[in-house]
């Protein structure tokens, strides 16, 4: 059985990287959403 | 390719900080292992700290010259500083239950702490939801009062009797790290400074493209409404 202070470890280090990668995820979307707009008025191709 | 360069040794340094958190620091000998926690709690605090300085720095020079370079700095440096203080806030009580007994308590810095958050989201709310040209300084306005609460939240524990550790750094009489520790924490402080200026160059150019297409907006709003005025 895991030691409960172990578990609030884990979730303390996994909670990190989901913060990250739930950034990095919304960073995605943004640059998404930009290129589509930037492709609609031609100022990028 | 500098982008790509970089990034890896971003992803090296976090692979090596973890190690050096989870394995190689000893374990302390009155709250176990759930200390291991400090090696991503205090880095990220630090990261916030000087996230929300940058954003300091660039709001008073776009207020002074009006320069957008400095104003998409300040955007980028004030999302990337609000992700690094969530982590603080979650990860505060996830160790403070275990070894307080409870989640949360309004002592000083957690209360401070708070605040800070809740400042720097108020800033992006206000970027991104108020329109017209003085939203940049208005916003440049929020961040320089906005980060009047870094040195207060720093300074709490030592203002304030607080439930929140004292300090390990210039703490006085009994206070310090192991040096094994004190490894293990710069290790982590490193990584995380690479990631965060990881993100923010991504948000950088993301916030100058979002620039350059407003502009794009603009012009053809004018080109329209000249049109409209010669037909």
């Amino acid at each position: 059985m895991i030691h409960p202070v172990s578990i609030n470890l884990l979730i303390a280090y996994a909670a990190t990287w989901v913060i990250h990668i739930g950034y990095l995820l919304f960073l995605s979307a943004k640059a998404k959403k930009l290129r589509e707009e930037a492709r609609e008025l031609g100022t990028i191709k | 390719m500098k982008f790509k360069i970089f990034a890896v040794i971003t992803f090296l340094l976090l692979s090596y900080a973890l190690y050096q958190g989870m394995w190689a620091a000893p374990r302390e000998q009155t709250m176990g292992e759930i200390q291991r926690i400090f090696y991503y709690h205090v880095p990220s605090a630090w990261t916030s700290f000087l996230c929300f300085l940058a954003n300091f720095i660039a709001s008073v020079v776009y207020l002074a010259r009006r320069n957008l370079k400095a104003d998409a700095f300040a955007v980028s440096t004030a999302e990337v500083g609000v992700v690094f203080c969530t982590v603080v806030l979650v990860t505060g009580p996830l160790w403070a239950r275990p070894v307080w007994g409870i989640w949360w308590t309004w002592d000083a810095r957690l209360t401070t702490t708070l605040v800070l958050w809740l400042i720097y989201v108020s800033y992006l709310i206000l970027r991104r939801y108020s329109t017209g040209q003085a939203t940049p300084t208005l916003a440049a306005a929020l961040a320089i009062f906005g980060f009047l609460d870094v040195p207060i939240v720093h300074m709490s524990i030592r203002w304030w009797r607080t439930q929140h550790p004292q300090p390990v750094i210039a703490g006085g009489q009994g206070s310090g790290l192991d040096p094994h520790m004190w490894t293990a924490v710069l290790w982590n402080w490193v990584a995380f400074m690479a990631f965060a200026a990881l993100l923010i160059w991504v948000r950088y150019r993301l916030e100058i493209v979002r620039q350059q297409l407003d502009e794009a907006h603009a012009l053809k709003a004018v080109g329209q409404a000249e049109g409209s005025f010669t037909r």
